[in-house]
């Protein structure tokens, strides 16, 4: 007589994958919206064109601020020695005496262009829109 | 009469593995992409508040580090010569703007020099990019 020997068999157990592809896909498509990418941050200023310097325009000198900065990096303001972070609540003033203010910012050639930038920052706080650069004759 | 059933043979594929195969592929990307980017010179940017973000395709950069050497595109170049190239991305795009990547302890004269050869061609949009202001001291 024969016997029949049941074979051991592990149960089975299986989890079911194929949602593993569809999670993978959100996951993939919520990175990719939500990734941004570093902008560059910059204040932007619009040169004059070659062009456009030939046909000078005279200001008035009362509604001009000079701005100047020196050799060893000083900023003046209408030639008084003025610190970087004062500028901007200075020029809000003079710009409420008088709206048509243009700010003429004035470098040396030696000076840093760090002290440049942080002073274009401070008239762009000041929400001037009249803004010339230019170097000093030396 | 026994009808033999007509039972239809199942057919699977075995769907398990496709998550793999997903992630192999989103890691094969991740690995190979490489984003165009500028290596340019090392500055130090100035920091600044009134920085607004500029429109990536826009930009074309042009960098200047303290001791004065100018770069675009990866290569070290004279005022002319970066004026140049930026004429020609105005050509092609006339949205171009330069953007500086200025060193704070760049002499201002290498700057000045840069947009003067810039009005020359006409690239008169420019841009003096910054980091963002932190609590640190301006400068």
């Amino acid at each position: 007589m024969a016997v029949k020997i049941k074979k051991f068999r592990r149960p089975t157990e299986e989890m079911n994958m194929s949602s593993i592809a569809d999670i993978v896909f959100l996951l993939l498509i919520y990175f990719m919206v939500v990734t941004v990418f570093q902008q560059d941050i910059g204040m932007p200023f619009v040169l004059p064109a070659a062009a456009e310097q030939e046909e000078t325009v005279q200001i008035k000198e009362s509604n001009t601020a000079s701005l100047q900065v020196t050799a060893s990096n000083i900023v003046l303001l209408d030639d008084q020695p003025m610190a970087i972070n004062g500028i901007k609540n200075e020029l809000e003033r003079r710009l409420l005496e008088n709206p048509k203010l243009v700010v003429i910012v004035e470098n040396h050639p030696m000076s840093d262009y760090g002290v440049f930038a942080a002073v274009l920052d401070e008239v762009r706080l000041a929400k001037c829109r009249k803004v010339a650069i230019k170097m000093m004759d030396v | 009469m026994k009808f033999e059933r007509n039972q239809k043979t199942k057919s699977q594929i075995p769907t398990a593995s496709f998550g793999d195969i997903v992630f192999l592929l989103l890691i094969f990307f991740m690995v190979s992409t490489v984003f165009k980017t500028e290596d340019g010179l090392e500055v130090d940017l100035p920091r600044a508040e009134s920085g607004v973000e500029i429109k990536r395709d826009d930009i074309r950069n042009i960098y200047v580090d303290q001791f004065g050497r100018i770069s675009v595109d990866d290569k070290l170049v004279s005022e002319e010569l970066a004026a140049q190239i930026m004429a020609q991305s105005y050509e092609s795009n006339p949205m171009t703007i330069v953007a500086f990547q200025g060193d704070i302890n760049t002499d201002y004269e290498v700057m000045d020099r840069i947009m003067e050869e810039l009005k020359k061609v006409n690239a008169v949009r420019v841009s003096f990019n910054n980091k963002v202001e932190s609590t640190q001291p301006k400068f």
